[in-house]
């Protein structure tokens, strides 16, 4: 697990994000955009640590890839969702994936995902949905 | 025979809100992570390690995608479904064209930095 932040205040400064995603250099990106927006963010490799992340963390939102080893973001998801039920509350969670076929969308919001950041990631979009998922926007 | 750019600056630039200092950022991470990825594809390929190639091509595609690098995205796909159904000809075929694509995507994003860098 690895955590990312800037303690400069900024707008929205309050907001800390999960990223769940094994690809290295979208990693670094989102945490890049990040910290230029002076969240935080903490970073882990597969849906099964990002799992864990969440039941010993609190973050505002949760950008998930789909896929990913050893537990893909929609199993992860389906988890998250399953223990908030007796646990109580809702993290938003932001799909990140390549595939926008309306099938691989249409699963993304099945299993319980609350929006869709297409891949490569666009700056202006990034932030707009992050926001937008969080109820900050603005 | 019409060349064309392994990068398309154009396009990452304004996906990044034309923020050259994020694009050098990006282009820095991209040069470190990368290089060992393919040459681990590279041993997963002569292994006929076709789990690994897979993960690793799709990795790839991913990092290329971030920064424009459309043909070597291509090639990382091809790779990828070439090695999900095992087809260990097409894989060595697919790996050579992707080597070739990728030594021409870290010459341009060099020779860019080197340029943007030159400018301060």
């Amino acid at each position: 697990m690895r955590t990312a932040g800037n303690t400069d205040a900024g707008v929205g400064s309050d907001l800390k994000l999960l990223l769940v995603d094994d690809n290295q250099v979208n990693c670094r990106l989102v945490e890049l955009l990040v910290q230029r927006r002076g969240w935080q963010c903490t970073a882990v490799n597969d849906g099964q640590a990002g799992l864990g992340a969440w039941r010993s963390g609190a973050f505002d939102l949760i950008l998930m890839d789909v896929r990913m080893p050893i537990m893909d973001g929609l199993e992860a998801t389906r988890r998250i969702r399953v223990e908030e039920v007796s646990r109580g509350g809702h993290v938003p969670i932001v799909a990140l994936t390549a595939n926008v076929e309306s099938e691989d969308l249409a699963a993304c919001l099945a299993a319980g995902m609350d929006a869709v950041l297409c891949k490569p990631i666009h700056q202006e979009e990034f932030y707009r949905v992050c926001l937008a998922a969080t109820g900050k926007n603005g | 025979m019409t060349i064309t750019a392994a990068v398309d600056f154009d396009a990452v630039l304004q996906r990044l809100g034309d923020d050259t200092e994020l694009l050098l950022d990006i282009i820095g991470i991209f040069l470190e992570v990368t290089p060992p990825t393919v040459e681990r594809l590279g041993c997963a390929v002569h292994d006929t390690d076709f789990a690994t190639a897979v993960e690793l091509a799709h990795e790839l595609k991913g990092a290329s995608a971030n920064l424009g690098a459309v043909e070597l995205r291509r090639q990382a796909n091809l790779l990828e479904m070439s090695a999900r159904q095992r087809l260990t000809g097409q894989v060595a075929e697919h790996l050579v064209l992707l080597q070739q694509e990728f030594a021409r995507v870290v010459a341009d994003l060099e020779c860019y930095r080197s340029n943007l860098m030159s400018r301060r």
